[in-house]
């Protein structure tokens, strides 16, 4: 994944730029619009099959504020459905808007300053694992076995977060990437960013089952 | 009038079209038959990793095909089913993202009331008909009063004609999509040569299933040049039951107009076929044009059109149903 810095702005915040954050990767899906001392949120369960509640507080947030000068859609890694709706909204937001597109991985905007480390369950028997340093992301997601990533944990000194339970390994805390991050994110403007084409950070080749016969 | 931009991603084919006043200004289609060729079918995630990619560009190409700027289009559809969910999401979420941003209604269009509605493109009058929607995803035959107003006649109870094409394909070493292989085939092939089942006669209700196993248990007793009498053999079988049910669909609801569409419905010998066994039978048959009758967003635009012109318009919230009923 390419990180390209955003050129946008002069100063290290704009603060009169409309920023309308979203985040799906999670079981907790939220949105946020940032407009100069306007700073809201909202959040709501999210799973897979439902988008309704998102789309609802989309529709709100954009008649209450109207449309956004920057729009940023967390990348993951975590639930493909999710972050797809987010991109997929978020270029029909931005094509809508003419707002300028960005993204971010969703784990680099969690509720937690300084360093530390995150993973999550990248299915079929294997994990992933990233470290985050003051919102960067400096190493993975790397994707490892339940005993390598068993390893890895013991041998770390960081608090260890996911966006899920994963009850295999204790030290783990819970904590959700949140929209208002992002959007608190995207007003840095010496910040790097991935530009379009967006796409969610695919931990790996799709998984194909060959069929043997008709 | 109005006009709609619409968006087509239910299985492996992202599409954009642009109708204003009735006319298609743009119709951009992004085939990922490449992409899956070598899997011997659509594989799920690859067709979402796919349009994803496609649909930014393929948006922007309709707006300067159209020669129109995104805030002349009065509303935006997408299709929300059936199909496949990774796939209809894409769509759905670019078309809702694009309603909010503009303030302008959303529209949400059954991927199979296109299909029904593409032989009367660019017609504001749907006369009553039985309907034949024929493809790699669906076979079934409808009878349309108007307009969202659809009873379902009869539907495949395994696979679908186009499945079926494709699977027999398969079995005789062809490349995917398998249609257009064996009609190519078939054309120098002698139908008559193996007696393969039609089945379910008596029933409305279509299986293509039995076929194809028939072919797959003929193939090991064969010696020789066999190849086109097979794919000829098998092609009438299909195209004997779509015609045979479909007309005593057309008597039973005393229509006399006949419909088909979806992919299937391209293939030459069949529409020669339906044509003449309409003709016979004093009905009218409508086809939609080639273009129309693969996967495509002119004829979800198309849909889309006379559901706005009736003044219909769905629910930003309104999810996709990978196993959207038509009715």
């Amino acid at each position: 994944m390419d990180f390209v810095h955003d050129e946008i702005g002069n100063g290290a915040r704009d603060r009169d730029m409309k920023i309308l954050a979203l985040e799906l990767s999670s079981a907790r899906g939220s949105l946020a619009w940032r407009d100069g001392d306007v700073d809201l949120a909202r959040d709501w369960a999210n799973d897979r099959k439902n988008s309704g509640a998102f789309f609802e507080n989309l529709a709100d947030v954009q008649k209450q504020f109207g449309v956004p000068d920057k729009i940023i859609a967390g990348l993951g890694p975590g639930s493909y459905a999710g972050t797809r709706i987010a991109i997929s909204t978020a270029i029909g937001m931005q094509l809508g808007s003419k707002a300028q597109l960005i993204g971010y991985p969703s784990i680099c905007a969690i509720d937690q300053e300084g360093e530390y480390c995150f993973i999550g369950d990248a299915r079929r028997q294997s994990f992933f694992f990233a470290r985050v340093r003051d919102n960067n992301l400096v190493e993975g997601p790397d994707l490892l076995g339940e005993s390598e990533l068993r390893a890895k944990i013991d041998a770390e000194k960081m608090s260890i977060f996911a966006a899920e339970e994963l009850p295999q390994f204790q030290r783990v805390q819970i904590r959700y990437p949140s929209a208002r991050l992002l959007a608190r994110l995207a007003a840095d403007t010496n910040r790097a960013f991935v530009l379009p084409p967006l796409e969610p950070m695919y931990l790996r080749e799709p998984h194909i089952t060959r069929s043997t016969s008709t | 009038m109005a006009t709609i931009l619409a968006l087509e991603t239910s299985c492996d084919e992202t599409a954009v079209a642009i109708l204003r006043d009735g006319e298609l200004v743009a119709s951009e289609v992004a085939s990922q038959v490449a992409a899956h060729e070598k899997y011997g079918g659509v594989v799920p995630e690859v067709a979402s990793r796919n349009h994803l990619v496609h649909a930014p560009r393929l948006l922007e190409h309709a707006l300067d095909r159209a020669k129109i700027d995104i805030d002349q289009v009065d509303a935006f559809a997408a299709t929300s089913g059936p199909g496949l969910a990774s796939s209809l999401m894409i769509g759905a979420s670019i078309a809702k993202g694009l309603a909010i941003a503009r303030g302008k209604p959303y529209l949400a269009i059954n991927h199979l009331e296109g299909h029904l509605l593409s032989p009367f493109f660019g017609e504001a009058n749907i006369r009553p008909n039985v309907s034949l929607i024929v493809s790699g995803g669906h076979t079934m035959s409808i009878f349309v009063r108007a307009v969202g107003d659809y009873e379902i006649v009869g539907r495949t109870v395994d696979d679908a004609a186009g499945e079926a094409f494709d699977k027999v394909a398969k079995l005789l070493g062809l490349n995917y999509p398998g249609g257009p292989e064996i009609e190519k085939r078939a054309r120098a092939g002698d139908a008559k040569r193996f007696d393969l089942p039609r089945s379910m006669p008596d029933s409305t209700n279509f299986s293509f299933s039995g076929l194809k196993t028939s072919v797959r248990y003929l193939l090991p007793k064969l010696r020789g040049n066999y190849l086109a009498d097979v794919c000829a053999s098998f092609q009438q079988a299909v195209i004997d039951v779509l015609v045979q049910k479909t007309l005593a669909a057309a008597r039973k609801y005393d229509v006399d107009l006949v419909t088909i569409s979806g992919g299937v419905s391209c293939n030459e010998a069949f529409r020669q076929q339906m044509a003449r066994a309409c003709a016979k039978d004093r009905r009218e048959l409508k086809t939609a044009p080639p273009s129309l009758c693969t996967d495509n967003a002119a004829m979800i635009a198309f849909a889309a059109a006379l559901q706005f012109a009736k003044g219909s318009a769905s629910s930003v919230q309104e999810e996709i149903d990978p196993n959207l009923a038509l009715a």
